[in-house]
C-alpha cells in the first residue's frame, strides 16, 4: 500500500444534504448534478429501508453497522491497473485522520496526550448522531489537535469488534511469533490474512496503517515513535475482550501493530474495488454481527439503480475485457476471490454515483514503483494543500466521484510492489502544482475532482471540459 | 536490604504524558529518561525507606494513563494505601482531569487511602506554566486530599518528599488504627518483628 487517502465526503444517510451548492455552475451543470445527485439519494432509500432500526450512532457499534451510514468515501490508485478505486471508512475516521494529517505531524505527543474531556465527550456527541450528519461538516475552530486525535482513538477503541477483527487476533499473533524466510513473506502472510477480513475492516485497517506510518516520519518532532503509536493504537486495532484485563497481551499486539505500520507500503487495498461488487464480501467473516445484514448484501447487481454507460465504462479500462486474467498466488488466494461476471455488471453504488459527463484520459500514468512511494509520501508532508481544510470549511455537499472500478482482480504477482497511491484531493492538487508538465495525467486527476474542490479553488472553468 | 516492617501500596495516577512514569523511575533508579516509552497496563516499582525508624517497603504500581487501559488500571486501585494523583503544570488539561482521577481512586480504592496531588514538570520554565500552585492547593483541601507538592521528575525536585511524606501519613494512620494490615488495606507486614508489630496494629486497631 502505497497512500491512500483522501476525504472526499459523501453522506449516504443525510437526504437533506441533496442541496448541494453549486454556485458558480452553468444551467446545464447544475441538472447533471441533480440528475446524479437524484441516483445518490436512489441508492440512499434502498439503504434506509433495509437498515435496522437501531438507533444510528456510532459509537460503540460494530463497524459493520454503523459503516451503512455514516461513512465517508475515500478513493486510492490501484498502481497496477493505475485507476482510481473507491473505498469507505467512517467519516470520523476520514474526518479526523485528514485534519491529524494537516496539523499533527508536529505536535509533541500527538495520539498519548489527552485532550480536554469535556471538548472530547461534546465531539462524541457531534460524531455519533445523524444530525450533525456525523460530523461531516464539522468546524475544528473550538477544537485543539488532542481532542481531534482522542475522539478518533476512542471511536476505534469503543468498536464491539476491534479493527483486526476478533477471530483474527490469535491468527495476527500467531504470525508475528512465526519465523519466515524474509520481511516480505511474513508481510505476505499478514497480507493474506487482511485479504479475508470483512471489507469494512479492510479499508478501514488499512486507512489507518497509512495515517500512522505518516506519522513515523516525523516521530523526532512528535516524540511518539513507532512503538509507542503502535502501543497507543493496539487496543483498538489488536485486542481481545479475553485479554482485555492483561497487560502482557497489549504488549504482544505492539509488535505486530509495529510491523504492520512499518510495512504498510507493501499492504495493498482490497482488489480493484471488485469487491464491492460481489457485495458479500462486505460481511465476509464477521464473528459477532453475522446477523447484521448490509443493505447492498440483499441486493443482486441487476436490481442496483445503475444507470451507467457501460460502454462508456469499457472504454476506461483496458483490463476491464481481459476476462482470462492470470490467476493470484496462492498466497493471495482468499476463499472467495470474487471474479466480476460480466464487465457489464454494475458497480458497487458509490460508484454509481459518477458524474455521468466525466470523462477519463485513457491514458495511464507510468506505472510507480514501490520506492517511489516514499518519495510521494514525503511530498504529502510538505504539501500545505489540505484535505482536511476543505473538510472544515467547505460547505457544500461534495461528493466523491470515482471512475468504476470495472476490471479484473488485481493480478499482482509481486506484494513488494506498493499499488496504492494517494488519490487524494490533497495529492491530487499538488501533483497538479508539483508536475504541471505531466500532461497526460492532468484530465485524469481534473476528472476525479469533487464538486466542492472547485468551487473552493475557486475555478470558474467548467467542470466538465478536459 | 531483605528486612522491612510494613509493605505499603501505592498508585500512580493521571493523565497520559503528565510523567508517572519518570516520577517513579526518578524516585526507584534516580535517573531521568524523557524519550521514555508509554506505559502499557501497568508497571511496578519498589524501593525501602525508613519512616519513624520502621523500615518500609514501598511496591508502587505505575499505571498507564491512556483511556483505553483504563479497565486495566483500575482493577490496581484496590487496596492502595496511596495513590499519586500527578498532573502536568503545563498542561491544564492534566489537571481539570484530576477531578475525575480522584472520583476514580475513592470509587475503586481504600477509603482511607492517603490521597496526594502532584504537579509535575515544576522545572518548566514559568512562562509554560498553566496551573498556578495556589489554585492545586485551594483543589486540594476543597477536595480533601491530605497533601499537595509540585515535583519535576527531570531535576528531582520533590520527587523524594513526596514519596516520603505520603508513606509517613500512612504511617500514622496505622499508627492510629485507621489502617489494618491486611490485602484491602495495603498495607501488609514484613517479616521482620511480624508477631510483634502485628500486635501493635492490632491493638491499635481495638481502641
Amino acid at each position: 500500500m502505497g497512500t491512500i487517502s483522501t476525504e472526499d465526503m459523501s453522506i449516504s444517510s443525510n437526504s437533506n444534504s441533496n442541496t448541494t451548492q453549486t454556485s458558480g455552475l452553468t444551467a446545464p451543470q447544475k441538472t447533471l448534478i441533480k440528475a446524479w445527485w437524484k441516483k445518490v439519494i436512489a441508492t440512499v432509500k434502498v439503504d434506509n429501508k433495509l437498515s435496522l432500526s437501531a438507533d444510528k450512532t456510532v459509537f460503540g457499534l460494530p463497524l459493520l453497522h454503523s459503516i451503512q451510514y455514516a461513512h465517508t468515501t475515500i478513493s486510492y490508485r490501484d498502481e497496477i491497473t493505475n485507476t482510481p478505486c473507491m473505498a469507505v471508512i467512517p467519516t470520523i475516521i476520514a474526518k479526523c485522520g485528514s485534519y491529524l494529517k494537516e496539523k499533527g505531524l508536529q505536535i509533541e505527543g500527538i495520539f498519548r496526550l489527552s485532550g480536554n474531556s469535556k471538548r472530547i465527550g461534546h465531539l462524541q456527541s457531534l460524531f455519533d448522531t445523524s444530525d450533525t450528519q456525523y460530523g461531516v461538516y464539522l468546524n475544528w475552530d473550538n477544537y485543539n489537535i488532542h481532542d481531534v486525535a482522542n475522539v478518533m482513538r476512542r471511536f476505534l477503541n469503543y468498536l464491539p469488534e476491534p479493527v483486526i477483527p476478533l477471530n483474527y487476533y490469535q491468527l495476527f499473533k500467531a504470525t508475528m511469533e512465526t519465523e519466515f524466510v524474509s520481511a516480505d513473506v511474513k508481510t505476505q502472510a499478514f497480507q493474506s490474512l487482511i485479504d479475508k477480513m470483512p471489507l469494512a475492516h479492510q479499508f478501514l485497517l488499512l486507512y489507518l496503517l497509512d495515517l500512522l506510518s505518516i506519522f513515523t516520519l516525523t516521530s523526532h518532532l512528535t516524540r511518539m515513535d513507532i512503538s509507542c503509536l503502535a502501543s497507543v493504537f493496539a487496543p483498538g486495532i489488536l485486542s481481545h475482550p479475553d485479554d482485555a484485563l492483561n497487560p502482557s497481551s497489549y504488549k504482544q499486539s505492539q509488535p505486530v501493530l509495529e510491523f504492520l505500520i512499518k510495512h504498510q507500503h507493501k499492504f495493498r487495498m482490497p482488489s480493484s474495488g471488485i469487491p464491492f461488487v460481489k457485495s458479500e464480501c462486505m460481511l465476509r467473516p464477521p464473528l459477532q454481527v453475522h446477523t447484521i445484514q448490509h443493505p447492498l448484501s440483499t441486493l443482486t447487481p441487476s436490481s442496483l439503480p445503475y444507470t451507467g454507460n457501460d460502454t462508456f465504462n469499457n472504454s476506461i479500462h483496458p483490463l476491464c475485457s481481459n476476462t482470462a486474467a492470470p490467476s493470484p498466488p496462492s498466497l493471495f488466494a482468499t476463499k472467495s476471490t470474487p471474479v466480476l461476471s460480466s464487465p457489464s455488471a454494475p458497480p458497487y453504488p458509490f460508484q454509481d454515483t459518477m458524474f455521468p459527463t466525466t470523462t477519463l484520459s485513457s491514458t495511464a500514468p507510468s506505472p510507480s514503483s514501490s520506492s517511489s512511494t516514499d518519495i510521494r509520501r514525503k511530498k504529502t508532508l510538505t504539501g500545505k494543500t489540505s484535505a482536511s481544510m476543505s473538510t472544515s470549511t467547505s460547505t457544500s455537499t461534495s461528493t466523491s466521484m470515482s471512475t468504476p472500478s470495472f476490471y479484473l482482480p488485481n493480478t499482482n504477482s509481486d506484494p513488494r510492489v506498493a499499488w496504492l497511491e494517494r488519490s487524494t484531493r490533497t495529492s491530487i492538487l499538488r501533483r497538479e502544482r508539483q508536475q504541471p508538465n505531466q500532461k497526460s495525467s492532468v484530465p485524469r486527476w481534473k476528472s476525479i475532482r469533487t464538486v466542492s474542490t472547485m468551487e473552493r479553488d475557486g475555478l470558474n472553468t467548467p467542470i466538465f471540459t478536459q | 536490604m531483605s528486612s522491612y516492617n510494613y509493605i505499603i501500596k501505592y498508585i500512580i495516577v493521571g493523565d497520559s504524558g503528565v510523567g508517572k512514569s519518570c516520577l517513579l523511575i526518578q524516585f526507584t533508579d534516580k535517573r531521568f529518561n524523557a524519550g521514555r516509552e508509554l506505559t502499557i497496563g501497568v508497571e511496578f516499582g519498589t524501593r525501602f525507606i525508613s519512616v519513624d525508624d520502621k523500615q518500609i517497603k514501598l511496591q508502587i504500581w505505575d499505571t498507564a494513563g491512556q483511556e483505553s487501559f483504563r479497565s486495566i488500571t483500575q482493577s490496581y486501585y484496590r487496596g492502595a494505601a496511596g495513590a499519586l494523583l500527578v498532573y502536568d503544570i503545563s498542561r491544564r488539561e492534566s489537571f481539570e482531569h484530576i477531578s475525575t482521577w480522584l472520583a476514580d481512586v475513592r470509587r475503586h480504592a481504600n477509603p482511607h487511602t492517603t490521597i496526594v496531588l502532584v504537579g509535575n514538570k515544576s522545572d518548566l520554565d514559568e512562562s509554560k506554566r498553566q496551573v498556578t500552585s495556589e489554585e492545586a492547593e485551594r483543589f486540594a483541601k476543597e477536595n480533601g486530599i491530605a497533601l499537595f507538592l509540585e515535583t519535576s521528575a527531570k531535576s528531582a525536585s520533590n520527587v523524594e518528599e513526596v514519596f516520603v511524606k505520603t508513606a509517613e501519613n500512612v504511617y500514622e494512620k496505622i499508627k492510629s488504627g485507621e489502617f489494618t494490615s491486611n490485602e484491602t488495606s495495603g498495607i501488609r507486614l514484613g517479616p521482620v518483628q511480624k508477631s510483634s508489630l502485628s500486635e501493635e496494629t492490632q491493638g491499635g486497631a481495638c481502641c
